[in-house]
């Protein structure tokens, strides 16, 4: 693991590491500094000229000014082509390099497009095989186990291949899947199309339109009474921060930066606090800071705990125009409602400027909330969100923060290019590591440290992002508030409940 | 009235050119006082330290490029060095010939 960060500009054609930028406009600027010393020069060179100077007075051991200048003059200009030339040389390198990502993408591209539509063709037999097979490794398990023998092979290959989940190739694949479920689905349907046209279809047709799909047939299923991915109405209480709350808010100090910003965001485990808001400014200039905590509970059924998977499912169809099409189901997701009401309790006003920072679907949040053109966001952070789909918002900033080893991000699909997008990449992950968790790259803690990273940076777009976080807070304290999110949630349905913090 | 002399009016005519180029010799050396001080404030800092976060040929290269341009920021140094030097003999020159130039004047004057 190493501090490299790889940048890209959804609207532009260069992917580099952020040394490679800040070396770039370093170079840019000593090339400019150079030629203004060729500038000056030349000045006191015309001006020795135009006076004149006697002859004798320029014969001396070293030599005629006049000459002495001319001298430095080449040495100027060759100093500034080398730094010019340095310079295009880096910028050239972002461009291949962004390039050969793009070809390699595209290659990609069109082997889950030719691809998925016959796996689908194949899936009655591929799910057929797949449950015969999980119920003879089942049964041999059962009898593994009776035998007394420990883990079963598969338990132990699983432990051993864990690594497959956090390996980028993977993290590769499912973002394939992601956007190709729906040749998939066409394919399992029997779609009457051949699977050229199926593919043709279905480029067209990316993760945000196939989690609305989704959510429109499971709101479907919803009024026969499941409530898998089916969202509803949702509730935000104000959580005492201690004794100092006096219901106004603590004081806390402006955050520096972007490493700061990760390291307030709430972890809302527990029945905790899912969403912090601090408020910076006076009351006639109040300007203000969301923190969006990632995914509590991973079930599909909806239950209380507004961060579930059902709520970032609703994050992701969002990204699609033909999400407002959809009948069934909730308009947004509950998790993206509660930050919006949670601001509102605050006190904030639309078009009150806003910093929206979100980690895993808090990531999905803030850069929603970001692209509302009736809120006044200015910028967001996403930490670790699929927000490749999400739409954004001329003269604003989604600083999007994704590890290569991480597949969250991914399962947002490959998304739309826009310049308001700023990627940042990192690997995270040491070869020879001996953790971890299931998803170690998706860990908040590895997020904290990347930002860490990115507040470090001297690349132009970065430092600006930074500035833009001095300009919310101006370097003065604030009042911080949480916010518990709560879904509300039938007494008559068998909904999971979250636990309530003490 | 008293006629001028021929000798004293090529006297005073040299002195008059010789200190208008002192002036502006010493003016154009403050000018170059000012870009040499910026020279060596700057010039070390321009160029990128190169960290060597990132391994390949082509960094190798990139690397080696920049020691270059740094050595030529060392030339450039050197050589405003060189024209300050040049500037101060010119000066000094200028000085001794106006010194000169002013002897010759008064002696021309005295003998009259």
């Amino acid at each position: 693991m190493i501090d490299e960060l790889t940048i890209s500009n959804g609207g532009s054609s260069m992917v580099a590491i952020d040394e490679l930028f800040v070396d770039a406009a370093r170079l840019a600027a000593a090339e400019s500094t150079i030629a203004g010393w060729g500038e000056r020069a030349g000045v006191i060179r015309r001006g020795l000229e135009l006076e004149r100077l006697p002859r004798s007075a320029q014969a001396w051991s070293s030599g005629s000014p006049i000459v002495a200048l001319e001298e430095f003059d080449r040495e100027v200009a060759r100093a500034k082509d080398l730094a010019a030339s340095l310079r295009d040389g880096l910028l050239r390198a972002a461009e291949e390099y962004g390039a050969t990502e793009r070809l390699v993408s595209a290659l990609w591209k069109f082997g889950a497009a030719l691809t998925a539509p016959a796996l689908g063709f194949a899936a009655p037999s591929l799910l057929l095989g797949g449950a015969l097979a999980t119920a003879g490794q089942a049964a041999g398990s059962r009898a593994w186990q009776a035998f007394g023998w420990g883990a079963t092979p598969l338990e132990r290959w699983l432990v051993e291949h864990r690594d497959l989940l956090s390996d980028p190739i993977f993290v590769r694949f499912v973002r394939l899947a992601a956007d190709h479920a729906d040749e998939f689905a066409m394919g399992a349907g029997h779609v009457p199309l051949p699977a050229p046209v199926i593919s043709a279809v279905g480029s067209g047709i990316g993760a945000p339109e196939s989690a609305s799909v989704l959510l429109g047939v499971m709101g479907a299923v919803g009024l026969l009474g499941s409530r898998a991915l089916v969202d509803g109405p949702v509730r935000v209480d104000r959580a005492a921060r201690g004794p100092a709350d006096g219901g106004r808010g603590t004081i806390v100090g402006a955050p520096s930066g972007v490493g700061d910003l990760a390291e307030r965001i709430p972890s809302g485990g527990d029945g905790s606090a899912q969403i912090r808001v601090e408020r910076y400014g006076t009351a006639d200039d109040p300007r203000w800071i969301v923190y969006v905590g990632g995914t509590v509970e991973l079930g599909l059924v909806a239950g209380d705990q507004a961060m579930d998977m059902t709520s970032n499912t609703h994050g992701v169809a969002d990204d699609t125009a033909l999400d407002l099409l959809r009948l069934a189901g909730a308009d947004s997701g509950a998790g993206e409602r509660a930050a919006r009401e949670a601001l509102r309790q605050a006190g904030m006003e639309p078009g009150d400027p806003l910093l929206a920072v979100g980690y895993s679907g808090g990531g999905v949040i803030a850069a929603k909330l970001l692209a509302d053109p009736e809120l006044g966001a200015v910028g967001a952070v996403n930490l670790g969100g699929p927000v490749a789909s999400a739409p954004t918002r001329e003269g604003t900033v989604l600083l999007s923060i994704e590890h290569e080893e991480d597949l969250v991000p991914a399962v947002g699909g490959s998304g739309h290019p826009s310049d308001e997008r700023l990627t940042v990449t990192r690997s995270v992950l040491d070869a020879d590591r001996t953790d971890d968790g299931v998803l170690p790259a998706h860990e908040l803690a590895r997020y904290r440290e990347t930002a860490a990273v990115v507040a470090a940076s001297g690349e132009e777009r970065l430092a600006a992002f930074g500035e833009l976080v001095s300009q919310i807070t101006r370097g003065s304290d604030g009042q911080g508030s949480d916010w518990v999110a709560t879904r509300v949630v039938s007494p008559s349905t068998d909904a999971p409940r979250a636990r309530r913090a003490s | 009235m008293t006629a001028s002399h021929p000798l004293i009016d090529v006297l005073t005519s040299d002195r008059a050119d010789v200190a208008r180029a002192l002036d502006a010799a010493e003016r154009h050396l403050a000018m170059l006082a000012n870009l040499r001080t910026e020279i060596w404030d700057t010039a070390r800092g321009l160029v990128p330290a190169g960290t060597g976060r990132w391994r390949s040929q082509a960094a190798d290269r990139y690397a080696e490029r920049l020691d270059e341009l740094r050595r030529n920021l060392f030339r450039v140094r050197d050589a405003v060095d060189w024209v300050e030097t040049a500037l101060v003999e010119c000066i000094t020159r200028l000085r001794s010939e106006l010194d000169a130039v002013s002897v010759r004047a008064d002696a021309v004057e005295a003998g009259r």
